[in-house]
């Protein structure tokens, strides 16, 4: 079954990625840093409270480009299957020997596989600019060491390597809608109506056991974490039960939405 | 008894309270060339949907190879090809690249093969072109390579001509045959084109409205015990005066070229014939008409049709 799911996520990645809305988003999330970067480095943002360290400048990049990446993610998502059916292509598809179960399972990981590989193009772009600016020493003030330089590369990329977890969720919420509604147009309406509801809920209710129990909190909240602790701020600091609750909700937000596509494919009449 | 490799028993589509398929039961034989005739709408697609596990049946089960498609989806997949009406491609993809990943995807990769049937339905020259410059033709062409691609024991298409040209069409035909003689392999042809049916298939059934109306071989159809003969005779009068009251022939009727049709029973042919001759009619002419899969067609469905 595992081979057959390999190859199911081979084809889609190589169909994805021929896409040009591919290269939009890429191109989008690489601009977005690079814009980001300039931002941070204005020195009208007096009010910005994370010191200029090179970890922190990575993980404040990084954080303001990993929405442009999970909103990427989560439109890739919604094309993998809607496109498909429009297209009348997945047809071709379903009528190999292979089971819907295979299919689907292959689209999630090419999805996780492509969020995967733009976060990376991301990160390296956001290294390689915070490094220009910045230097990667201790935090210090004073004289006094604040955070040592072996701390801030913990932090950061501990941010960095959980942010993965909230995005390759965006992207199964994505394929989920798409499964379910079988239409882009329906799939990014329930998408954006989701997201509205769950930003009215942080706004309204940010105490509300509801601010932490979805991954799309956690998109922006492990690297906020990394970028103050890689900056040396004292009041931002790990706490184990919230990335336990971070990844523990990132994954099973997946995996639930991946159930709900398998028994919504499943289920589909696909026939033109 | 042949052994049949495609068995639908009872199968029953509904969308709502609209019967698209109503309780088809069919058996296809192996090596059979088997058209599926309707007119639009009579559900074939539908049941060519159900057969390929794209639409779920309301009840009944199809089988293929003596195995239930509903619990044994993949092992009969990797026998069978299929070729949808109007088959889509990837666009940003050659027309090589859409075959190789559909080939890789069912574990069956092989370049030579895919080179080959590329050649085959004469795509060759434009084998890497983007499938979205193709024409509805050559998409079909390629839909038709992808369904041959597996060597599958059995083969379902859906309009299978559509957008062919004659050249490509007298193509298909050939490699229908070739597969046929050479492999074995079953056909499952659906179709509106009568003329096509009848020139390829040894067997066909007849759809309206969703429910079989007829299903046998087409000889038997198209060759029933009654007969029509086209005569040519000097004189009309004294022929029909000759055939009235004998008995043999069923109804005349003088077509608007002069000729005179005669209907009879296939056993009576020569003896209508005799008997013109011994009234001293001049016979220059005395042609069965050979009924078609379309005259078949015209008097059970068309004619039938509410």
């Amino acid at each position: 079954m595992m081979a057959r799911i390999l190859r199911l996520a081979r084809s889609e990645w190589s169909r994805l990625v021929t896409q040009r809305l591919f290269l939009g988003i890429a191109g989008t999330a690489i601009a977005g840093a690079v814009a980001i970067f300039f931002f941070l480095q204005l020195e009208s943002v007096e009010s910005y409270d994370v010191p200029r360290t090179a970890f922190a400048c990575f993980s404040e990049v990084l954080r303001a480009s990993s929405w442009i990446l999970a909103l990427g993610a989560f439109l890739l998502g919604c094309l993998s299957i809607s496109q498909e059916t429009s297209g009348r292509t997945i047809q071709n598809t379903l009528i190999l020997p292979v089971s819907r179960t295979d299919v689907l399972l292959g689209k999630a990981l090419a999805l996780a596989v492509i969020t995967t590989m733009l976060f990376v193009a991301t990160s390296l772009l956001a290294l390689a600019l915070a490094a220009q600016a910045y230097d990667f020493t201790d935090a210090s003030a004073d004289g006094y060491v604040l955070v040592e330089r072996s701390a801030m590369v913990r932090h950061a990329f501990l941010g960095w390597a959980l942010t993965l977890a909230p995005l390759v969720g965006w992207a199964i919420l994505g394929l989920t809608l798409s499964t379910v509604f079988r239409s882009l147009a329906a799939s990014l309406a329930a998408g954006g109506f989701t997201f509205a509801l769950l930003a009215a809920s942080q706004f309204f209710a940010s105490d509300a056991p509801v601010h932490g129990l979805l991954f799309v909190h956690y998109t922006d909240r492990f690297l906020e974490v990394a970028a103050g602790l890689a900056g040396g701020l004292s009041d931002a600091f790990w706490e184990r039960r919230e990335i336990l609750l971070g990844l523990g909700t990132s994954f099973v937000s997946s995996f639930v939405l991946l159930i709900v596509s398998l028994i919504a494919f499943r289920r589909a009449e696909l026939a033109s | 008894m042949p052994e049949s490799v495609i068995r639908l028993d009872r199968l029953t589509k509904r969308y709502g309270s609209h019967t698209a398929v109503d309780d088809l039961s069919l058996c296809v034989p192996r090596g059979c060339v088997f058209g599926f005739l309707g007119l639009n709408g009579a559900g074939k697609s539908t049941t060519i949907g159900m057969m390929l596990r794209l639409l779920r049946p309301t009840s009944g089960r199809v089988e293929f190879f003596g195995l239930d498609l509903a619990r044994n989806h993949r092992e009969i997949a990797a026998r069978t090809g299929a070729l949808l009406e109007q088959p889509s491609f990837h666009p940003h993809r050659s027309g090589r690249r859409n075959l190789e990943m559909l080939a890789r995807a069912s574990g069956t990769h092989e370049r030579e093969r895919v080179d080959r049937w590329l050649d085959r339905v004469r795509l060759g020259s434009a084998a890497d072109r983007r499938a979205g410059t193709y024409s509805q033709g050559m998409r079909q062409a390629l839909g038709l390579a992808a369904a041959f691609l597996r060597d599958p024991e059995v083969v379902v298409l859906d309009e299978p001509t559509n957008s062919l040209d004659p050249e490509a069409v007298q193509n298909f035909r050939d490699l229908v045959r070739q597969e046929k003689r050479e492999r074995g392999t079953t056909f499952f042809i659906s179709s509106h084109l009568l003329h096509e049916v009848e020139t390829l298939c040894d067997a066909v059934a007849i759809l309206r409205d969703g429910k079989l109306v007829v299903a046998g071989d087409v000889d038997a159809l198209t060759e029933p015990e009654l007969a029509e003969v086209e005569a040519r005779v000097d004189d009309l009068d004294r022929a029909e005066r000759a055939l009235a009251g004998s008995g043999a022939a069923l109804a005349t009727h003088r077509t608007a070229d002069g000729g005179l049709r005669i209907r009879a029973r296939t056993d009576d042919l020569a003896a209508i014939n005799a008997r013109l001759v011994h009234a001293d009619v001049a016979v220059s002419e005395f042609a069965r008409v050979r009924r078609t899969l379309e005259d078949y067609f015209m008097t059970h469905v068309e004619e039938d049709a509410p």
